[in-house]
């Protein structure tokens, strides 16, 4: 079992009665000068069908609707800004390195983390354009190869996969490949065998991506000293296996038993001020994270 | 036409040129001084080092008896892990694609001593970078100590030895893989 030290993003202020996260969720939060806004997304719907030759490839109306959200997003974003304020206001997009693979052994190339943040950051270089927004101003235009997201490896989603395939087995001969497999690993229902293999666990997910999150508010911070005066916002986007286990322990505090459904292109936006300080709204009720 | 590289993070005995040359076969490599965030220097000893042989090992040896074989068992690796409001200091190096096969031959990740990492780096002028690189992904990754700092030793084994064998495994790679 992995222990995450150093997390600092949890909801101490009690449970946070939620059935659900919608695109609403994904508030156009204005950092503060000096703060950061980071957006935690579910990848868009890709295309699962057995005999597709796109399989794994974002379905087109999916990834056009998130295109068309994340323009609107940055709309805000700007519009909220006066001309010599948007000199002033950054944005990193990055994303889930996984590649697609599922218990029933589909593997292949697509990464549809990846394949979604280059839909954000096409709505969001249409937004800087229409609002006179310099290049550089997108960090991913020098950080990252041709300008695409940013990968990173602690945004993956089931890690059993890949790296404990004697427990994914252990499913596999139990639940088949099918809903059921699914069902017991997010209820955790064979925990002592899961524990034994050494397999990650849903509650290990939530920390991976407490600690993804926290890795992004040290960047941030790192980012604020060597470029002071500044406001930024990290879009991340991961996958419904790691946000829905990170929502329930560090967000709501609720049963991580109970299915927490996050819609796809979906997600949450978490502030974090000047200081540090760091809250989210979800579904009207404002919380404090640390 | 140009090949695209790669912005690989070098930690360890890989943030010096030299190991790097060795390593690749190349003695001019562009590089500049950069810090990973979020990962954690560590090192290993042998008893450290994974003693199973993975499904994806090309031969049946797991990382410790190849380690064990080529130098001895006084042998100590740099390794990071994630952990939060730690840094790493390094080089971050351009290097091809094939290059950084040659890194991943080296590290062993095909027999799972390490495996591959997409993280973000920082240079000195404050530019953010993603990188990739290789570690573990677990914060419980056994380790026998921890460097703090980014004034340590590049060379845990002798220098002489360890370049010698990294530019045997060149050669051998190179022959293996027919490359020109």
């Amino acid at each position: 079992m992995n222990e995450w030290p150093n997390q600092i993003f949890h909801n101490e202020g009690g449970k946070v009665e939620i059935e659900r996260i919608t695109s609403a969720d994904l508030h156009p939060k204005m950092p503060e000068i000096g703060g950061s806004t980071i957006v935690l997304q579910r990848n868009a719907k890709d295309d699962r069908r057995k005999d597709s030759p796109d399989m794994g490839a974002l379905e087109v109306g999916a990834a056009e609707q998130v295109r068309v959200n994340a323009k609107e997003f940055f709309n805000k974003i700007f519009g909220g800004l006066n001309e010599e304020e948007r000199k002033m206001i950054d944005v990193m997009v990055i994303a889930s390195d996984s590649t697609l693979s599922t218990p029933d052994g589909i593997k292949n190339k697509h990464q549809r983390a990846v394949e979604t943040a280059g839909q954000v950051m096409t709505g969001l270089r249409e937004s800087m354009s229409e609002f006179f927004i310099a290049d550089g101003q997108l960090l991913n235009n020098s950080a990252a190869q041709n300008g695409g997201a940013i990968e990173v490896s602690e945004l993956r989603d089931l890690m059993i996969l890949e790296e404990s395939p004697e427990f994914t087995q252990f499913l596999i001969d139990k639940y088949g490949t099918g809903v059921e497999f699914w069902d017991a690993y997010e209820s955790d229902s064979e925990r002592e065998t899961r524990v034994e293999m050494g397999a990650e666990g849903p509650d290990g997910i939530a920390d991976r991506v407490n600690y993804a999150l926290s890795l992004q508010a040290q960047i941030a911070d790192e980012y604020h000293k060597a470029n002071p005066d500044r406001r930024l916002i990290i879009w991340a986007v991961s996958h419904y296996d790691s946000i829905s286990p990170f929502i329930k322990r560090h967000i709501a505090g609720i049963d991580m038993k109970k299915y927490l459904p996050v819609d796809q292109g979906a997600g949450i936006s978490i502030g974090i001020d000047k200081r540090g300080k760091a809250s989210c709204e979800i579904q009207g009720k404002e919380l404090s994270l640390n | 036409m140009k090949k695209q590289l790669l912005d690989y993070f070098g930690y360890g005995t890989n943030r010096d040129l030299e190991m790097m040359s060795a390593m690749v076969g190349r003695e001019k490599i562009e590089g500049v001084k950069g810090k990973l965030l979020g990962f954690e220097l560590c090192v290993q000893k042998i008893d450290d080092i994974p003693g199973e042989i993975i499904g994806t090992a090309p031969s049946r040896l797991s990382p410790r008896e190849i380690v064990s074989k080529a130098f001895d068992d006084n042998f100590e690796l740099y390794i990071i892990r994630p952990k939060v409001n730690a840094v790493t200091y390094g080089t971050i190096w351009k290097l091809t694609e094939e290059e950084y096969g040659l890194v991943r031959d080296w590290e062993l990740l095909e027999y799972g001593m390490q495996e591959d990492i997409k993280a973000i780096a920082m240079d000195s002028e404050g530019k953010i970078v993603n990188i990739i690189t290789h570690g573990s992904l677990s914060p419980d990754m056994p380790a026998d100590r921890v460097i703090e700092n980014g004034d340590y030793e590049d060379y845990l084994v002798p220098k002489d030895a360890i370049l010698k064998v990294a530019a045997r495994d060149y050669e051998e790679y190179r022959r293996k893989h027919q490359i020109d």
